[in-house]
């Protein structure tokens, strides 16, 4: 056996073996190169002239997948350019780019082809344009897509084209167009919304798991609340810098699933209010004071919290107490004071202020805290405030089991990073600790 | 069932040139194929891979023995992955099709990009080259396929 194995290889490598592979397989290899690239293999022979037609269900629509790197990426950053050049630059790449979109579904063969993802990332800071963006989702729709992951703003890139207004995403895409206002049958699971208007109907919502929005206008308060009450098995949710929030309610029996909730800089919330649901996670960065309302979430478990304390009145009057909190995760709290008071305060202890000076340490309160397991603060550089959380802790914490001080400063950039290509975080996760 | 290595028992399988391979239970139930073999107390002994000859199994079993190490950090299993991809296009070839016929996604994939690897960034006639790909179009026909997508050939 060993002796014929070399001959067998001998012949299979002179062979075309590669075009001999089955077509799923073929399908594998097409989707780890670009878009363009696959299509490029069209030219190599009859066997792989349609290949890529019926194998790409992951679409991708942005500059790598769909333009000439050379010519269109790198010029982006010069900036050596003139106004002029610019939006002559700019508006000579949006052309580009839409025709090879429209070429590239004009040859798919969308007979077979089932869509299950769609992402385009691209500058569409500007509704001019929104209709070839309202066809790509209604084509992907109809090819049963279950993630739709639109990011309208490059990295880096800033309004250079149009009427400055953003694209309304189009709700009712997923309504039946006979008029009953009722959706159609979707199979959408998964919507991550990047720069861009959301703020019609929200019918079509109801078979979202997963909901991540960032830098979306919601227009109106009340906009958010007929949302939520639309997304009836959301389990994922993710409000990222969005404007016009004041008042984010997830209560019973409206949207009781959510099992993840993130909110990250939405510099209009004044209040939060949670009550009756299922939620295991919950994270939140603010630089203003949020009321934080919570009442029967015994199932919450982790909280990752990225208060700032430098402004002052950051601190809401009342906190929530967390019953079942297990992990707890303070990233970049104040470096100068009140990180003892903000701990003691969010686990129901009383202490006192105190400004940070050459002093002895104190001896902190006693108050036996008996679900607290892992505690994680970084940023620690031998401010007497975090040394002292820390003994707090160890002196409180009844059934601590692990205790990570890091000095090194970590960057959170929350879950939502998927815009960015240049950061490789993974977003699909909800599980990774930062 | 958790199948840790300590408790785990031996395997036996049979290539498709008759070569009985022993492997530990822990490690061939990264293959889904024989996964269900075993759930469904189907695992009769020695296991008969028809489509998978002995060396292509040895080489399969030998990525499935390390992705099995519970030791092994991703950092160790990435530079081991790249060498273990160093191969010639034959045995690529193999490696494939007993991927997919065994049902090892992480295998298949780790390959998959190996090839298309070897295709990125290269003209079509380098493509073509490199795999012994017959161009069997007139120039007629190529210089349609060119024109319909003449977006990605800019």
């Amino acid at each position: 056996m060993e002796e014929q194995q070399p001959k067998k290889q001998r012949i299979i490598e002179d062979d075309d073996w590669i075009s001999q592979l089955p077509d799923n397989l073929l399908g594998i290899i097409l989707s780890f190169l670009t878009m363009r690239e696959a299509v490029r293999t069209s030219v190599l022979s009859t066997r792989w002239r349609y290949l890529w037609t019926t194998s790409l269900s992951n679409l991708n629509f942005d500059v790598d997948n769909m333009l000439d790197t050379k010519e269109y990426s790198d010029t982006c950053n010069n900036t050596m350019f003139t106004c002029d050049q610019l939006y002559s630059f700019t508006w000579k790449r949006m052309i580009a780019f839409l025709n090879s979109v429209h070429h590239f579904l004009l040859h798919l063969n969308s007979d077979i082809l089932k869509v299950e993802i769609l992402k385009v990332y691209f500058n569409f800071c500007n509704d001019e344009y929104g209709s070839y963006l309202d066809q790509w989702i209604k084509f992907a729709i109809s090819r049963g897509i279950e993630e739709l992951n639109l990011g309208l703003l490059e990295d880096g890139f800033f309004h250079a084209l149009g009427n400055g207004e953003s694209y309304d995403f189009p709700c009712d895409i997923l309504l039946r167009d006979d008029g009953t206002a009722r959706a159609i049958r979707s199979s959408l699971k998964c919507l991550r919304l990047a720069y861009c208007n959301l703020a019609t109907s929200f019918l079509g919502f109801n078979t979202l798991t997963t909901l991540d929005l960032m830098g979306i206008n919601l227009k109106l308060d009340e906009n958010l609340h007929n949302l939520l009450s639309n997304c009836c098995v959301l389990e994922w949710l993710s409000l990222y810098e969005c404007a016009n929030i004041e008042h984010l309610a997830i209560r019973h029996p409206l949207c009781r699933r959510p099992k993840y909730l993130s909110v990250y800089d939405c510099f209009d919330l004044g209040v939060m209010e949670i009550n009756g649901i299922d939620l295991e996670k919950f994270e939140y960065k603010a630089y203003f004071t949020i009321n934080l309302l919570f009442n029967n979430v015994a199932q919450l478990k982790t909280v990752y919290s990225c208060v700032n304390h430098w402004r002052a009145g950051i601190m809401p009057e009342r906190l929530p107490t967390f019953p079942s909190l297990k992990n707890l995760t303070i990233i970049e709290i104040a470096i100068f004071k009140g990180e003892l008071l903000w701990m003691a305060t969010l686990l129901k202890v009383r202490t006192y202020d105190y400004v940070e000076e050459p002093r002895e340490i104190r001896k902190p309160p006693m108050f036996p805290h008996n679900h607290l397991k892992e505690v994680v603060i970084t940023g620690t550089r031998g401010y007497l405030s975090k040394i002292e959380v820390a003994i707090y802790l160890l002196n409180n914490a009844m059934t601590l089991d692990r205790m990570e001080i890091d000095p090194r400063r970590r960057h959170w950039f929350c879950k939502l990073l998927f815009v960015y290509n240049t950061v490789n975080l993974s977003h699909s996760n909800p599980n990774y600790e930062i | 069932m958790s199948l840790s290595p300590s408790t785990s028992k031996m395997l036996s399988l049979k290539s498709s040139d008759g070569k009985v391979l022993e492997v530990e239970e822990h490690v061939a139930v990264l293959c889904e194929t024989i996964k269900s073999l075993v759930e469904d107390g189907c695992a009769d002994s020695p296991i008969p891979l028809a489509n998978v000859d002995g060396a292509t199994l040895g080489n399969v079993m030998e990525w499935c023995k390390k992705h099995a190490d519970q030791k092994a950090s991703a950092d160790d299993l990435e530079d081991w992955d790249a060498e273990f991809v160093e191969r010639d296009q034959g045995e690529l070839y193999h490696l494939i099709m007993a991927a997919n016929y065994l049902n090892i996604k992480g295998l298949l994939d780790l390959i998959c990009q190996k090839v298309a690897d070897m295709i990125k960034g290269k003209h079509p006639e380098k493509i073509r080259e490199i795999f012994n790909i017959e161009n069997d179009f007139t120039p007629e026909q190529q210089e349609q396929i060119r024109k319909d997508n003449s977006w990605a050939f800019e």
